[in-house]
């Protein structure tokens, strides 16, 4: 079990290295007009998503993103 | 209104500074709605078919996300969802015949009677499942699993949360709680979120924490529990006075979660998140049973090598506590050459109960002009089986054993529960399996922020699809589909755009005065070519109290005797209780100065509750008016797509103060008027009560002529209305009465913006015409066509409050209650106490 954990953990710290390697540039707001279009958006259908792990979540395991939204039960 | 292309520019890149990137994208103000539909494909169950269709899911969501100040955000969220059909109970060796056959359908299986406790069972020395082949005459060893299904009468979820916001300059912190509402499932839950932005806001740091608290009270089947082995659980599994076996049990979800986005470079980002949840309580599904099945060692086996089996369901045993991780990796790309956008998404999940899982999904979102965009996407999912999975279990000792004591008598020893496993559980969500998903989403954006969206998805699950292999037999793998509509209003963009046009939005909205009370449909054109209404609808109804024949109370004597069918002389049961929920989008167009459309969907529920009768014959349930008497001691709930209105509205008289309006309707069936209950007590109870059907089943004509005049501060205004079914019958052989309705109303504007209405109403509506084709059956007053409409009386009170200005203008909410003061009932019936309607509407 224990070594299951560092694994997760050893997984995440890998992550925010990667993260933060990635991080070294500069954009300057005049630049990110394209940025600021919607098919750029991180989530850009918020509502079909919810939708979508609504189910994902009544049929799946591994359940959500950790965000707690309610969600009931999923008895079916 | 030229607006040069630099200061585009420079208004969009002060935009981006002003805002955290993380939402400059979404709107800070919108009202949202969106319906949505799952359905499971049929299971395999090889030998036989459910005579129900699969589990299906009609989901509903709207909401409203607005300003409070500058930096002050509020958002309010109604989900709703109701499923029925079958789903896989347990899971069993196909040799054991486990989904026994319908009685009243042939090579079919009703589904709701679980077979659980099949006999005549044999294994193998091997343990392996003994198949008897009726032309052989001999047993061989089958391995093949088989799900038993189960199946679920319409049940409905409601979900509210609201959610608030407060905005620095380089940093915001969101609050949120909620609460989730199911018949046999209730949660409440809390969120508090901080984003802080680093370097420019080029870097974007989360954190979140998040708390929910649920409690599951739900009856067990009552065809499956007393087959069900309850006793191992202790006082998880309480009985009833009435014999109802009920599973209680709550859980706690605490969640950390931890994120970074980046912004790569000016046409990339990307976003890591980590989070970690810790869940304990009753994590089990109390719908969901593990077969033990069970082979005394001590037993040899006969000439023919078979050895007695032994095979009792009990109800899956989850451990109590689970540890969760989960991390995601979002990565958005900009393709500059087709003005695409590349998302590439990947989640790793882990906890303790064995499972890992892994997500990839990408999606292609390709503006193609004109405010159209396609999104094609496609998703990949794998995960292990828990520890604690089997599709069932081996016990090696017998079931009961029979011995007698010195003194003669019988001592009859059950299985030892200490032989079996902690935990088990058979749900095939726990099992190892891939699933593969591909989907298109069509959006289309028109001018002053109105967004509408379609989405269609299909799901596959397989064994076969499990990453690395090594997944759930075949026998498991099923499909699915998801569609979604939905449509967007963003609230900044339309005020922006009325600030631009102030005076034609000032001008409409003067003409309107105070508005028809919140009850009233049909009251309004648009008046220039182009103009568009989008509004939402929502009403409440109840009947509850004393039954009455025409506008006397009856006492239950007289029901008992009256009330059925003259024939059969005798009722059981008399509603309680019923309740209607009513949800409606009001979409209007004027392609032209003279005329108006309208399109309106519906989603509606219901809910009723019966009682027995004082004084009813006891039944015997396993006859099919027994069954039926006995679900009715059950709330009933129905919910989904009601039917579907389209109008076209003509202004055919107008002065300075005063216009009469003539609208013209179709009602297209688009509401179920054919749904039936699951079978109880292995008996076919056919179709529900007519009151509960969600839609007319029939095309519908709906006129309407509305007068309104202002005078000053005082606003009045008139109406006939009315339905005529343009069809005899719906598929399911009835027909829904015409209807009649006039009303009249006055109302006072005290200020700019806020507005009361008194209304009377009379409305005429017609018994049921026909009656079911099919099974159903009459044990109560709703039963029986002739139970249904009336003469109806009532006065409302109303209050309205539009925006004339400021960052909401143009938006109107209304309130009425309409209180019946005289119920003339047709045959037998509740009587009314009251309906609530609501309505947000923004004129364009």
């Amino acid at each position: 079990m224990l070594k299951k954990n560092l694994l997760a953990l050893r997984h995440c710290g890998a992550f925010f290295c990667l993260l933060i390697l990635s991080g070294c540039s500069s954009v300057s707001p005049w630049e990110r007009g394209t940025l600021a279009k919607t098919q750029m958006n991180l989530v850009p259908s918020p509502l079909q998503s919810s939708l979508r792990s609504h189910q994902y979540g009544s049929r799946e395991a591994a359940s959500g993103g950790g965000e707690a939204a309610g969600g009931g039960c999923g008895c079916y | 209104m030229a607006v040069t292309k630099s200061k585009a520019l420079n208004l969009l890149t002060a935009a981006a500074l002003a805002l955290p990137f993380t939402t400059i994208f979404a709107s800070d103000e919108e009202a949202y709605f969106q319906y949505g539909h799952y359905e499971d494909g049929a299971r395999n169950l090889f030998t036989t078919k459910s005579a129900f269709k699969p589990i299906e899911v009609d989901s509903l969501q709207s909401g409203m996300r607005l300003k409070l100040s500058d930096r002050v955000r509020l958002a309010f969220n109604y989900t709703q969802d109701t499923w029925s059909g079958a789903t896989p109970m347990t899971t069993a060796p196909l040799a054991f015949n486990p989904n026994r056959e319908s009685k009243t359908r042939a090579k079919t299986i009703s589904g709701a009677s679980p077979y659980l406790q099949p006999s005549n069972l044999y294994v193998d020395k091997q343990f392996n499942p003994l198949q008897f082949n009726a032309k052989t005459q001999k047993y061989s060893a089958n391995n093949q699993l088989v799900h038993t299904l189960s199946t679920a009468s319409p049940e409905t979820r409601k979900q509210g949360d609201v959610r608030i916001g407060y905005d620095w300059d380089e940093a915001s912190l969101d609050a949120g709680a909620g609460t989730s509402v199911e018949p046999d499932y209730e949660s409440v839950f809390g969120n508090v979120g901080l984003r802080l932005d680093f370097n420019q806001k080029l870097t974007s740091v989360n954190l979140g924490a998040s708390y929910t608290a649920s409690e599951t009270n739900s009856m067990l089947d009552h065809d499956a529990s007393p087959y069900i082995e309850t006793s191992t659980f202790g006082t998880r599994v309480q009985t009833l006075k009435n014999g109802v076996k009920v599973v209680t049990g709550s859980k706690d979800d605490w969640t950390g979660s931890l994120g970074l986005t980046q912004i790569l470079n000016k046409s990339a980002l990307i976003e890591g998140s980590i989070s970690y949840t810790v869940s304990s309580g009753y994590m089990s599904n109390p719908y969901k049973v593990v077969e033990i099945l069970f082979v005394d060692p001590t037993k040899k086996a006969d000439a023919e090598g078979k050895i007695d089996a032994k095979l009792l369901p009990f109800l899956e045993q989850r451990p109590e506590q689970r540890n969760q991780w989960t991390e995601n990796l979002r990565f958005v790309q900009h393709i500059d050459t087709f003005d695409a956008a590349l998302h590439l998404d990947y989640r790793f999940y882990h906890d303790d109960w064995g499972i890992n899982a892994h997500t990839i999904s990408s999606d292609w979102i390709q503006p193609i002009g004109d405010g159209w965009s396609l999104t094609p996407r496609v998703r990949y999912y794998s995960q292990d089986s828990a520890d604690f999975y089997a599709p069932y279990l081996l016990s090696k000792q017998a079931a009961s054993t029979i011995t007698f004591d010195d003194d003669g008598n019988i001592q009859r020893t059950s299985y030892n529960p200490k032989l079996f496993p902690k935990n088990y559980s058979s749900d095939y969500r726990l099992s190892g399996y891939g699933a593969l998903s591909g989907g298109l989403t069509v959006t289309k954006k028109f001018a002053k922020g109105l967004e509408l969206q379609a989405g269609a998805e299909y799901y596959t699950h397989a064994g076969s699809l499990k990453l690395g292999g090594g997944g759930e037999g075949n026998y498991a793998d099923f499909d699915g589909y998801l569609v979604n509509a939905s449509l967007n209003v963003d609230l900044a963009a339309l005020s922006i755009a009325n600030s631009a046009h102030s005076e034609h939005s000032h001008h409409a909205h003067h003409h309107h005065g105070a508005g028809a009370p919140a009850g009233v449909m049909f009251d309004h054109v648009l008046q220039n070519a182009g103009d568009v209404m989008i509004g939402y609808r929502y009403m409440y109804a109840n009947q509850a109290g004393q039954m009455q024949q025409g506008v006397n109370p009856v006492s239950d004597k007289a029901l008992l005797n009256q009330s059925c069918d003259p024939v059969l002389k005798q009722c059981f049961v008399t509603p309680q209780e019923m309740s209607m929920n009513m949800h409606m989008l009001d979409l209007m167009y004027a392609p032209t100065d003279w005329l108006t459309l309208m399109l309106m969907p519906q989603f509606m529920d219901m809910h009723m509750t019966m009682r027995d009768l004082d004084g009813a014959a006891d039944l015997n349930m396993l006859t099919p008016l027994g069954a039926a008497v006995t679900h009715s001691r059950h709330e009933h709930t129905t919910g989904g797509v009601g039917d579907t209105g389209m109008y076209a509205l003509f202004n055919v008289l107008k002065f300075a103060n005063q216009q009469l309006n003539v609208s013209l309707g179709i009602s297209a069936p688009t509401g179920d008027s054919a749904i039936q209950l699951r079978d109880t007590h292995q008996q076919d109870l056919g179709f529900i009560h007519y009151g509960m059907q969600l839609g007319s089943g029939t095309w519908d004509f709906k006129p309407a002529i509305t007068y309104t005049a202002n005078i000053d501060e005082w606003s009045f205004g008139a109406q006939l209305n009315g339905t005529k079914r343009l069809e005899n019958q719906s598929k399911s052989g009835f027909a829904l009465g015409d209807a009649f309705q006039a009303t009249g109303w006055g109302s006072y504007s005290w200020t700019n913006w806020l507005a009361t209405s008194v209304r009377g109403v009379y409305t005429l509506q017609g018994a049921l015409n026909g009656s079911y084709k099919g099974v159903y059956h009459q044990i109560g007053a709703m039963d029986f066509p002739n139970s249904y409409g009336g003469r109806f009386v009532d006065v409302g009170f109303g209050i309205n409050a539009s925006m004339p200005d400021g960052s909401l203008q143009g938006n109107r909410i209304s309130f009425e209650w309409l209180q019946p003061v005289h119920d003339d009932v047709n045959g037998y019936q509740l009587p009314r106490e009251g309906a609530l309607s609501a309505t947000w509407s923004y004129m364009f």
